[in-house]
């Protein structure tokens, strides 16, 4: 979708979801796309003022990663800052990077060190507002692990044989 | 309450750890039969995992200084995968210690940790 916003009473676009939110806009700014009769608050589109929200958090989650304040970290965490809008996220899709850890430690075939890095992008994806990335990422992890663990059970009867004629 | 579907799995598979944790107090892997690693089968070299096995039957038996020798790794890797299962079930009473355990930063450190302990233990014998 193309979007078109007015800024210092000057009308900018058209341009992306993404390129809208790089730029300073508020709840207030005015936006058009098409489909809509006029000029409307961003706060009002529901699929941008979403974007804008969990922008916005994963800016303070990268903030209270660095050395701010311990007070200004809870403030932001408290539970007033947790708008409404927040219910309307889809719940983060699983990083899956307990199992990609533990059969990576289990023998089963290395190839868990991919799921690691997928199931690493989950949480970052998902705190930009790209939930299909995060889906995508954390089903991903998933695969690699199960295919870490199948390559590695599948071979096992191999294996046995292969050291029990180096034995014999 | 419904469970996610990611935390029935994951109470199968930690029942299934804690069978498998047991039943390595009285195998010993140096001795009876066990499974052997395909990696270390087909390439010769250590897998980040190798050893577990012999450690997990000296842990079990108390003996930490073998299990250290074994493998070094799982003193670092236990107590990571106990956070990340701990978080999933924490998760709506403390979301902050979930999304700092599940955080890209954690997950490249033990990432990058365990492609040096790969390489390292494969150059230096350990």
């Amino acid at each position: 979708m193309r979007y078109w916003i007015v800024e210092n009473e000057e009308r900018i676009g058209p341009m992306s979801a993404e390129e809208l939110l790089a730029r300073n806009v508020t709840d207030e700014t005015l936006v058009w796309h098409e489909g809509l009769t006029d000029w409307t608050p961003l706060g009002l589109i529901d699929e941008l003022s979403s974007k804008l929200e969990a922008a916005k958090s994963a800016q303070n989650i990268a903030n209270q990663d660095g050395s701010m304040p311990q007070q200004h970290a809870t403030a932001t965490e408290s539970p007033v800052a947790n708008t409404t809008k927040e219910e309307n996220r889809p719940p983060c899709p699983p990083s899956n990077l307990v199992w990609a850890v533990i059969s990576l430690l289990c023998c089963c075939f290395p190839l868990s060190v991919i799921a690691i890095i997928y199931g690493s992008q989950v949480s970052t994806k998902y705190n930009l507002g790209d939930y299909e990335g995060a889906k995508k990422a954390s089903e991903r992890a998933a695969w690699w692990t199960i295919l870490s663990i199948v390559i590695g059970l599948v071979a096992q009867p191999f294996v046995m044989l292969f050291q029990m004629n180096g034995a014999a | 309450m419904k469970l996610p579907p990611s935390r029935t799995i994951l109470m199968a598979g930690l029942a299934l750890a804690i069978v498998v944790i047991c039943v390595y107090y009285f195998i010993n892997p140096v001795e009876d039969y066990s499974p052997k690693c395909v990696f270390h089968a087909t390439t010769g070299w250590d897998c980040p995992g190798c050893g577990i096995q012999r450690a997990l039957h000296a842990m079990m038996h108390g003996d930490f200084i073998s299990a250290w020798k074994y493998n070094a790794a799982i003193f670092v890797f236990f107590p990571y995968i106990v956070a990340l299962i701990v978080a999933e079930f924490l998760r709506e009473s403390h979301p902050r210690f979930y999304s700092r355990v599940n955080s890209r930063k954690v997950a490249l450190i033990a990432c990058g940790l365990i492609v040096v302990w790969w390489i390292a233990r494969n150059i230096f014998n350990i």
